[in-house]
C-alpha cells in the first residue's frame, strides 16, 4: 500500500509525495540443513471452555469440612486432568487457525460488548500520576495536515549521540516536480552535514504521529546524495540518549 | 558483578556491564484498562471461527515441514537467503567483541531496538577519551548465542558510554532524469538546546 506525507519545506511550499517503512527484514531463516524450508502455523491449545477457571465451575461440590475449598476443588480437578482430560478437546485442540479477531473478556471469560478505557499515567517510579480517558492520536501527516520544516537544523555530529533513532521512512518523489521538491531538500540537508526537525499539527510545533491511533515522534529529516540521486530519510524519536536516572 | 562483555580496539580492551536503558524508566509509561459495565476488569482474548474465545496462551504456534509433518526446533539451523546454512553468531558475553570504526551516516542508518548504558570499572576514560572526540564503534551483537547477530554502535553521551543495538536498513537512493532546479531552501542552524517534551502523554 502506497502511504502519503503531505511535506512543506521552509519556504512553506508543500507537496504530496509518499514513503516507506525502512525497517530491516532479518535474512535469516529457519529450516533444515539439507536447505528444505518449513513454515509456521498457529494452532489451538484450547479455548475459554478447557481454561482453570471454566473447569472449576463445573464442580457442584459442597464445603469438606477442615479443608481450604480452593484446595478442594483443585484436587478434584488434578484427578479430572489425571483420568479423563477435561483440559482437551479432540475437536479443537491442535486446529490451524488463520484469523482471529479480537474480543474483550470479562473475568467468567466471558464477551464483553459494552466497555469503558481507562488510561493511566505512571511515573518512571511507578507511581500512578493520572487517570483520564485514553488520548487517541489521529495522524497528523496528510491531508488537511502539512509536516513542515521548523528552521531548527542540527549538524549529524552534533544530534547523533543526543536522541535515539528508533523508526526511518524513506521518502520519494511521485513525479518529475516533487522529484526537484525532494532532491532539493536532500542536497542542502547533505551540503550541510545536517538533520531539520519537523513537526506537524495547526501550531506546526507538534510532534508527528504516523498512523490513526498511533504514537506521537519527533521527527528529523536525513537527506544524501549521489549524483543526480537522491536519499531522504525520516528519522522518529521518542527518547533522548541519556543515562538511567540513579536510584 | 553482573555478567560483562569484553570490547577490544586497537590495542585497547574494557571490560562492561551491558544495563539496558528501558524508556519507561526515563519518562514513565501509560497503560489502557478496560472495564465492563460492573467495573470488572476486561482483558483482550482472540475470537475464532465466531465462536471460540480464546484466552490469552490458548494459541501456539507449529513449525511443519513441507511434507506437514511437526517438526521440532532443535532440528532446524539459520539458513541464508540462497538456503546455506549459516554459522551460529556467539553471545558477547562469550567472545571479545571487536570493534570497528564507524561513520555517523552508518549508525543513522540504523533502525534501534535496544540502548544499554555500559557500566565500565577500569579504562573507561581511556574509551571516553575515542567517543567524546566523535568516534562510534561498529560490532555484532547479540545476548544470547544465535543464528543471526544485531548490528550494534558503541558511542558516548557526555560522560556515559552506550550501546546502542539494532538493525541497518538500507535506503535507496533514487532520481529522476528530468529535474528542474526550482526551490532554494534557507535554514538556519540552531545549535542551542531546546526543551523538548519527550515524554509526549
Amino acid at each position: 500500500m502506497i502511504r502519503y506525507i503531505k511535506l512543506a519545506n521552509a519556504n512553506k511550499r508543500d507537496a504530496e509525495i509518499t514513503f516507506k517503512s525502512l525497517n530491516p527484514k532479518s535474512a535469516v531463516t529457519m529450516g533444515f540443513a539439507s536447505g528444505e524450508q518449513v513454515v509456521n502455523k498457529r494452532v489451538i491449545k484450547s479455548t475459554s471452555s478447557e481454561s482453570t477457571q471454566s473447569l472449576l465451575s463445573v464442580y457442584d461440590e459442597k464445603p469438606t469440612e477442615g479443608v481450604d475449598f480452593q484446595m478442594q476443588l483443585a484436587g478434584r480437578l488434578a484427578e479430572d486432568l489425571i483420568h479423563s482430560d477435561p483440559e482437551i478437546d479432540l475437536e479443537l485442540t491442535g486446529k490451524f487457525i488463520d484469523e482471529v479477531s479480537r474480543v474483550y473478556i470479562n473475568e467468567d471469560q466471558k464477551p464483553v460488548f459494552r466497555i469503558n478505557k481507562v488510561e493511566k499515567i505512571f511515573s518512571p517510579t511507578a507511581e500512578l500520576k493520572e487517570e483520564r480517558a485514553p488520548k487517541y492520536n489521529e495522524s497528523n501527516i496528510s491531508g488537511e495536515n502539512i509536516v513542515s520544516w521548523t528552521g531548527k537544523l542540527m549538524p549529524k555530529v552534533k544530534v547523533y549521540n543526543k536522541l535515539v533513532f528508533a523508526k526511518k521512512y524513506q521518502l520519494k518523489h511521485v513525479n518529475g516536480l516533487t522529484y526537484d521538491f525532494l532532491f532539493e531538500m536532500a542536497k542542502e540537508l547533505a551540503d550541510k552535514d545536517a538533520l531539520m526537525m519537523l513537526a506537524g499539527g495547526a501550531s506546526g510545533k507538534e510532534p508527528l504521529v504516523m498512523n490513526d491511533g498511533g504514537k506521537p515522534y519527533r521527527a528529523f529529516l536525513e537527506g544524501r546524495i549521489k549524483g543526480d540521486k537522491y536519499c531522504l530519510m525520516l528519522h522518529l524519536t521518542d527518547q533522548e540518549l541519556k543515562p538511567l536516572p540513579t536510584e | 558483578m553482573a555478567r560483562t562483555a569484553e570490547f577490544s580496539i586497537n590495542g585497547l580492551s574494557v571490560v562492561a556491564e551491558l544495563k539496558k536503558v528501558d524508556r519507561k524508566k526515563i519518562y514513565g509509561w501509560s497503560s489502557i484498562e478496560v472495564y465492563d459495565e460492573n467495573k470488572s476488569k476486561c482483558k483482550i482474548a482472540g475470537l475464532a471461527d465466531g465462536r471460540y474465545i480464546l484466552p490469552s496462551g490458548s494459541t501456539s504456534l507449529v513449525t511443519l515441514s513441507t511434507k506437514g509433518e511437526v517438526v521440532s526446533k532443535s532440528e532446524l539451523v539459520g539458513l541464508d537467503p540462497s538456503g546455506k546454512p549459516v554459522d551460529k553468531v556467539p553471545s558477547v558475553y562469550d567472545r571479545t567483541v571487536m570493534l570497528r570504526e564507524a561513520t555517523v551516516d552508518e549508525y543513522l542508518s540504523l533502525s534501534v531496538k535496544s540502548v544499554y548504558q555500559l557500566n565500565i570499572e577500569e579504562k573507561k576514560e581511556d574509551l571516553l577519551k575515542e567517543l567524546n572526540a566523535g568516534k562510534i564503534f561498529y560490532f555484532v551483537f547479540n545476548y544470547r548465542e544465535d543464528y543471526e547477530g544485531d548490528d550494534a554502535f558503541l558511542l558516548s553521551s557526555g560522560n556515559e558510554i552506550f550501546a546502542i543495538t539494532g538493525m541497518l536498513s538500507e535506503p535507496e537512493f533514487v532520481g529522476l532524469q528530468d529535474n528542474e532546479q526550482e526551490l532554494v531552501v534557507q535554514a538556519a542552524e540552531v545549535t542551542e538546546e531546546d526543551d523538548l517534551d519527550f515524554a509526549m502523554f
